[in-house]
This record gives C-alpha cells, sequence and structure tokens, in this order.
C-alpha cells in the first residue's frame, strides 16, 4: 500500500491493436471534453475503472461530476462535433470510442443498453410500448413483427407489468411513471445486452417505487448475469444494490472499492462528506445534517492539484501546496484505492475519529 | 438561406418574375388562363400551372422553416435519444420518432393555409390575371355589392373552420395523447 503510481498510460498503446483476456468492461484514462461558448468544459477527467460480468458497479458522486457524462460516452451518445474524447473503452475485445458509428448502431440496445432518469420523458409518446420494445428487438434479432410482439408482452410480464397481452398496445401515457420506468427496463433487457446503464433510474420516483425497480434490477441481474452500470447520487440505493462503488469529484475518480470499503471504511475526504451529510436512523433528531461545505468546481476551470481542495477540511495536515500543487493519482492500482495525499494511516484515524464523533453526538 | 429568401418575398415579386422569364422571354409555357375542369382538365390543370408553382414556391419556405426549427427542438427531446440509445439507425431515428413531432406545427398552419387559399388567393390571382374568388371579393368590396361580399366572406369563414376541424382532428392521429379513451 505505498504512494505507486497508476501505470494504465503505458498501456495504452499496445492495448488498441490486440487485448488479452481481460475485465469485461474496461475503461481506461478516459477524458470526455465539450467545447461550449464559455470555453471548454473538461467534464470527465483521465477516469479509468473495470466492471466484471453480473456485478454491479455504483457510480456516485454530485451533480455535474460527470457520471453521466462517463456512461454516455460508453454508448457513444455525445455529439461528435462538439464533444472531444480521449481515452478508451473495451467491451472484451472490442474498443468503443473509436469504433464506426454502424458498430456502434449495431451495439446499443444489443449488447450494451441505457435505462434513462426521467422514464416519463424518455419513451415516445407517439407509439405503443410494445412497439417501442418489440422495435429494438427486431433491429437486433431480425425477428418477425410476430415474434417481436410476443417477445414484448413477454418482457411486460417479465418486469410485473399486469396483464401485458393488454397493456402492450397501449400508450406510454397510458403508464404511471413507475410502470414507465418498468417499461424502459423491459426495452432495455429485450436483447438480453451484457451491459446494462442505468442512469439514475430511481430519481424521478417515489420512493415505494424505487425500492421496486432495485429489485427488479437485482433479479433480472441473477437471471442474465448482465454487468450493470448504477449511476446515482443515492448512497443508500448503492448499498442496496451495488458490488462496487466508483466515487465521482469534478469528473475524476477520488475513490474506488467495494460497498462494504467505500460505505465503512471510506478514505477520502469527499466519502467522508458525502457519508456525513446523509441522514442516519440512528441518529436523534437534533443533530444537524453536515453538508459538504462549498459548492461543486467550474469544470470550465477546475482547481489545480486535487480538485477538491477547495472544499477539504484536512488540506493543512498535508501541506497546501502539496494538495494545490499535485494532482493525486488514484491509488494503489487494485482493490480499495482513493486519490489523495493524506497518508493512509491518517486518512484511517480521520475516518474513525469522525465515525467516534458521530456516534457520540448521538449518545 | 433559400428559404429565408422565399419566405420574404411576396407572390406579385416572384410571380412577376415567372411571368416575365417562363412566359415572355424564353415562352416555355403560355400564359396562365382559366378552362373550366369539366371542359378540358388537361387545359384547365395547364393554365393554373404556373400560379400552382409560384404559390408553393412561397408557401414550401415557410414550412421548410417550422419543420426545420422545430425539428431542432425535436432531435434534443429525450425519446429521441432514447430510440438511438436502443440501436436504431440515424434515418430511422430522425424519419420516426423526430418527424412525427415536427407534424403537429405543420399540420396546424397547413389547415389555416389552405382554408385561407380556398377563400380566395387575391395577390395570386390578381398576378396572374384569373377571375376568382379573391377578386371577386375585392370587386364586390369596390362596387359596394353586399350580398357578393356576404357570400365570398362566408365562404372564406366556412372554409377555414372546416379545415380548422379537420386539422383538429389529425392531431388525433398524430399524437395519440389527443385521442379520447
Amino acid at each position: 500500500m505505498g504512494e505507486q503510481t497508476v501505470t494504465t498510460a503505458t498501456s495504452t498503446t499496445e492495448a488498441r491493436t490486440r487485448r488479452g483476456p481481460g475485465p469485461f468492461l474496461a475503461v481506461r484514462d478516459l477524458s470526455v471534453r465539450f467545447t461550449t461558448e464559455d470555453g471548454v468544459v473538461h467534464a470527465v477527467d483521465r477516469l479509468s475503472f473495470d466492471l466484471e460480468k453480473g456485478t454491479t458497479l455504483g457510480i456516485v458522486g454530485e451533480s455535474g461530476s460527470g457520471k453521466s457524462v462517463t456512461s454516455l460516452s460508453i454508448l457513444g451518445l455525445h455529439d461528435p462535433e462538439t464533444t472531444d474524447i480521449e481515452g478508451e473503452i473495451w467491451l472484451e475485445d472490442q474498443e468503443l470510442v473509436s469504433a464506426s458509428r454502424t458498430t456502434m448502431e449495431r451495439l446499443r440496445g444489443n449488447r450494451i443498453a441505457m435505462v434513462f432518469q426521467d422514464p416519463l420523458t424518455a419513451l415516445s409518446p407517439y407509439h405503443t410500448v410494445g412497439r417501442q420494445i418489440a422495435e429494438t428487438y427486431r433491429r437486433h434479432k431480425g425477428a418477425s413483427k410476430r415474434e417481436a410482439r410476443e417477445r414484448a408482452i413477454e418482457m411486460l410480464r417479465l418486469v410485473g407489468i399486469p396483464q401485458p397481452q393488454l397493456r402492450v398496445d397501449d400508450y406510454p401515457h397510458h403508464f404511471s411513471g413507475g410502470m414507465r420506468q418498468r417499461v424502459m427496463i423491459a426495452m432495455a433487457l429485450v436483447c438480453d445486452p451484457d451491459l446494462l446503464i442505468a442512469d439514475e433510474p430511481t430519481t424521478a420516483l417515489d420512493v415505494t417505487v424505487q425500492a421496486q425497480i432495485l429489485d427488479l434490477l437485482k433479479d433480472l441481474q441473477q437471471k442474465t448475469g448482465t454487468a450493470i452500470i448504477l449511476i446515482t447520487h443515492d448512497l443508500g440505493v448503492v448499498a442496496n444494490t451495488a458490488h462496487n462503488v466508483l466515487v465521482m469529484y469534478a469528473g475524476r475518480a477520488v475513490e474506488r472499492g467495494t460497498v462494504r470499503e467505500v460505505l465503512h471504511e471510506p478514505r477520502h475526504p469527499y466519502t467522508w462528506g458525502l457519508l456525513g451529510s446523509m441522514p442516519s436512523l440512528r441518529s436523534p433528531l437534533d443533530v444537524p445534517l453536515r453538508p459538504v461545505r462549498g459548492t461543486p468546481p467550474s469544470l470550465l476551470s477546475p482547481p489545480s492539484g486535487c480538485p477538491f481542495h477547495p472544499r477539504c477540511d484536512y488540506v493543512d495536515r498535508v501541506g497546501p501546496e502539496f494538495c494545490t500543487g499535485e494532482r493525486p493519482a488514484l491509488t494503489p492500482e487494485h482493490g480499495h484505492a482513493d486519490a489523495c495525499h493524506l497518508p493512509l494511516e491518517e486518512k484511517r484515524r480521520i475516518a474513525k475519529e469522525r465515525d467516534r464523533a458521530e456516534r457520540g453526538g448521538r449518545a | 438561406m433559400s428559404s429565408l429568401i422565399g419566405a420574404s418575398v411576396q407572390i406579385y415579386f416572384v410571380g412577376t418574375l415567372a411571368m416575365y422569364f417562363l412566359v415572355y422571354q424564353w415562352q416555355i409555357i403560355d400564359r396562365p388562363q382559366y378552362v373550366p375542369i369539366t371542359e378540358n382538365p388537361i387545359a384547365w390543370a395547364y393554365g393554373l400551372l404556373l400560379p400552382w408553382i409560384v404559390l408553393s414556391i412561397i408557401f414550401t419556405a415557410n414550412y421548410t422553416r417550422i419543420t426545420r426549427s422545430t425539428m431542432v427542438e425535436q432531435l434534443a427531446e429525450d425519446y429521441v435519444r432514447t430510440a438511438t440509445a436502443k440501436g436504431m439507425p440515424r434515418r430511422t431515428v430522425v424519419s420516426r420518432f423526430a418527424l412525427r413531432g415536427t407534424l403537429i406545427p405543420v399540420v396546424t398552419i397547413f389547415g389555416v393555409d389552405l382554408g385561407s387559399l380556398i377563400g380566395g388567393a387575391i395577390i395570386t390571382e390578381t398576378t396572374f390575371g384569373l377571375q376568382g374568388i379573391g377578386r371577386l371579393a375585392i370587386r364586390a368590396v369596390t362596387d359596394s355589392d353586399l350580398p357578393m361580399l356576404m357570400a365570398t366572406v362566408l365562404l372564406a369563414a366556412a372554409a377555414i373552420v372546416v379545415f380548422s376541424i379537420i386539422v383538429d382532428l389529425l392531431y388525433a392521429v398524430i399524437d395519440p395523447r389527443v385521442r379520447l379513451s
């Protein structure tokens, strides 16, 4: 557990031509920049992560931390005219950033599918839900109209919509928000994708429906072995559904690990902040929540060094010139990792202190 | 760009230009004249060909602009992105999903346009020297021919009402959310 630097950069040149057995999905040094009228937005900055089949990766972070941008780049949904994407995204042995449009069109909906945040606007109001599900199946599997319709009914049944053979001819506005999200999920899963990206799938829904949708995703994962990227800002959702967590801040990964590691032994000051700002069932009512002070940085000109330093309470423990001058790498390369200049021992100590302070507040 | 020119110029400008070049200079087409359709349908269509072309140039420009601006909005819609995300080819995304939303404003304007055209295309008729409902109405105004004026106004109003109803019914065909259950 030393100050070992991430060595993914060295593998970039050989990786583009050939790749041995590696993780199912590998994102390597992904950078996404948008050119806007105000300047260049560094939405994602040298992000790397892996995802194995049958597991769920939760990506958490504030609004504007690059979560959605990352997922949209995996699907290649950015407008190439205003977006500059660097790095590599490997889905088994297919590289996605440099893939042609037709290749991406074959992959989308077929091997990689996406569930969007707002089910109220993400379905076409002009077509029946059955048709919207069936056309995906027909396009990728070359099925006949009748087969596709049967498949659509089957999918609607799978996601728990009652009387699917009747509802298949309904339009999205006949469904409630939770039901529409089920339809979205049915549509995403119709071709048995290997990778499902769920971009805040429960944000627009109320809490009971949220739990149902998450259970549904978990169930389906067990049945189909799909890898899931779950984007959310709700740590409760992550604790329930994900296996691994990636905490993002200002377009960078600041902490990575299993759910246990990140939620029980958080190492990065930002993760502490996130956890500290969550209400707990066991805490007394009169203890105020501790928000992360300050506001997320503008990605037009991200702070130098560690992007979190203007909001970090522990800058003086390392020496400010360190935090403002040098960008901390995500270390170590494997396992529970974080990007912070604080020494590991110090981080463990502070984490314990904070934990005790919170418990103390409750006593 | 060309649609901007088309939308800005007036019929008497395009019409006069078309008459001057196509009819008198190059003599590609005969001078427009009205032959009743019952007499000779081909001569009827031929006689009205030039006014039709000129009218469509003006109106097409308008529709192009509306379609374009609505299409830009539609392409940014979430469900259009969903269509792309499920692997639909670009062509399908535009024609099946984005175009559907642009139909509503286009049909709305089309209904109003068609209605007012039935009520008489005054300037076009004058430019091409045709005896239509539009000129009939003008003459009724200048001659203080009240019964004739009432008839033409009534016809124009009825046309607009009828086409508005047709447009309203078309809404339900285009957008299922408008349909009554």
